[in-house]
């Protein structure tokens, strides 16, 4: 059995996701008053042994950033941003307009980052709404930071099937990252993901 | 029986209503249309608007700068997609006009913003607001920022002379000599070192030496002439001061320049062999940083040409040359 998508689906989910990265670069170029651009180039589906493979490629850094929510709908889904931990704080201190460097980020970056994702996912979800005509409910965003294994429950049978991940690029002037978007659904959700995309594109046919 | 469930649910609403009112934090609901519902009374407080004038207005047309904010679109999330976002304080500074004394509108609380959808039961988005006053974490957050910011200030000052110290200095050579090196500019290097300190130290005891050495460096500092210029304490009487953008001869002029500074002081030194007052010797080298030169190589040819300078018998300034004869 393969849960795969065809080409056309593929790229029908990369439209939709770039329509909404783009609206949310463009509430943070507002927030920091300086040019955001972001872009999703690639979708990919990982399941079953190929589950091991994704923790290798989301270790984008020793210790990553993640900015969490979940999503309730007709699919549901725990969606999470990745990005490599330096990274991270060059992007928030850099949108804080902020030079002092400690280590860790303080609680107020660590809200300003959750605020980031936020609105970077939200974008994906109501994009999502748009085209497939349904609606989600959500939870507020939570900030996590570890390893990959530790941030992330690919291995817990019990946070779904399988695993959507968007490659997602971040640039500012003078700072560049790449990151990941991850969704972990079930294999119900994935089957009304794929039927939804399915419909998306009749409609537009 | 219809009566008595029609009186406990009354029960419930006041309750609950009582209870949002009494809530710590401001509350504000609006309907789908965007229309306030409910406007609990820290809002009242915190606005000075009271619920009779909030219930029943747009919020965009109560606070109309906030027409195209982000908490504008967060509001049109809940309202149209079911979303929740969040605000912070860092990325939105005070967007509700809420004061500790509304009377005194001098400055906004601090504000962290959770804005989420309700569904109503027969479907339809309403969304509550939730503002957190954070204005005293804030303080907190900027106080330590501080301290953190004045700790490292301070792990580059030298405690004596109160001017940077030697980490500070070779943090400051490496960054100016990469500078240097992509704007193909000189750079130059002056080590100063007291003449006779130790019998200075010795016959007028350590707190006069201290305070030899104060002056000495508040001299080489008031000598300086442009704010690129860095005085460092190399050492217990030694001086290493870096020159971005100057050439051999600047450098030579200025080092020459510091010599006359710290003679015109007319430190009283009777066992100097020198003058009877404090003298500095004094090494430059200089570089255009194409030669390939590293700057630690840099360092050693002024600290080559101090001790020519001490050879020579003090008080003077030696320029470092490939060949230098005594």
């Amino acid at each position: 059995m393969t849960f795969d998508l065809s080409e056309l689906q593929r790229d029908a989910l990369i439209e939709i996701f770039n329509i909404g990265v783009g609206q949310a670069a463009s509430s943070m170029s507002q927030i920091v008053g300086e040019p955001i651009v972001l872009s999703v180039p690639a979708v990919e589906i990982l399941y079953g042994d190929n589950r091991a493979d994704a923790i290798n490629m989301l270790t984008l850094s020793p210790r990553i950033c993640a900015v969490s929510q979940d999503f309730i709908g007709n699919i549901s889904a725990r969606a999470f941003l990745i990005f490599p931990e330096g990274k991270t704080r060059e992007i928030v201190r850099r949108m804080l307009g902020d030079s002092v460097s400690t280590d860790e980020l303080s609680e107020m970056e660590q809200e300003a980052l959750s605020e980031i994702g936020n609105i970077i996912l939200n974008s994906c979800m109501s994009s999502l709404s748009d085209a497939f005509q349904t609606s989600f409910c959500c939870t507020p965003p939570a900030y996590h930071l570890g390893a990959t294994d530790e941030v992330l429950p690919i291995n817990d049978p019990q946070e779904g099937d399988l695993l959507m991940l968007c490659h997602i690029d971040f640039s500012m002037p003078e700072a560049q990252i790449n990151g990941y978007l991850v969704f972990l659904m079930t294999l119900s959700s994935f089957n009304a993901l794929v039927k939804q995309v399915d419909q998306f594109l009749l409609g537009i046919a | 029986m219809e009566t008595t469930d029609t009186t406990a649910l009354a029960e419930k609403f006041y309750i609950c209503t009582a209870a949002a009112h009494k809530i710590n934090i401001g509350a504000v609901v609006l309907n789908n249309a965007g229309e306030i519902w409910f406007w609990n009374r820290w809002l009242e407080e915190k606005s000075g608007l009271p619920a009779g004038t909030a219930v029943g207005k747009m919020f965009l047309e109560l606070f109309p700068e906030l027409n195209n904010s982000r908490l504008a679109s967060a509001i049109n999330a809940a309202l149209k997609y079911g979303l929740t976002s969040l605000l912070s304080q860092s990325l939105n500074k005070a967007p509700l006009p809420l004061f500790e004394n509304p009377s005194n509108r001098k400055e906004r609380l601090q504000q962290a913003i959770h804005v989420t959808s309700i569904e109503s039961q027969n479907g339809e988005h309403f969304c509550l607001i939730q503002v957190n006053d954070i204005s005293l974490a804030v303080k907190k957050e900027r106080l330590l920022r501080e301290q953190a910011e004045k700790l490292r200030g301070l792990a580059y000052i030298d405690g004596l002379t109160g001017i940077p110290n030697r980490r500070r200095m070779d943090e400051y050579l490496a960054d100016e000599f990469r500078r240097a090196a992509r704007s193909n500019e000189p750079i130059s290097v002056i080590m100063a070192d007291i003449d006779h300190f130790k019998q200075y130290n010795d016959g007028y005891g350590h707190q006069a030496g201290d305070f030899c050495l104060q002056r000495i460096a508040n001299a080489i500092k008031a000598a300086l002439r442009r704010p690129a210029d860095l005085v460092a304490r190399y050492g217990g009487e030694e001086f290493a001061i870096v020159l971005p953008d100057t050439p051999m001869d600047g450098a030579a002029a200025l080092a020459d320049d510091i010599r006359k500074h710290v003679e015109n002081l007319s430190i009283t030194h009777e066992t100097s062999e020198v003058t009877g007052c404090v003298t500095l010797s004094l090494g430059v080298s200089s570089t255009l940083p194409n030669s390939r030169l590293s700057e630690g190589a840099l360092l050693s040819q002024a600290d080559s040409a101090l001790y020519l300078a001490k050879l020579k018998g003090r008080n003077r300034v030696v320029i470092y040359r490939e060949h230098p004869q005594v």
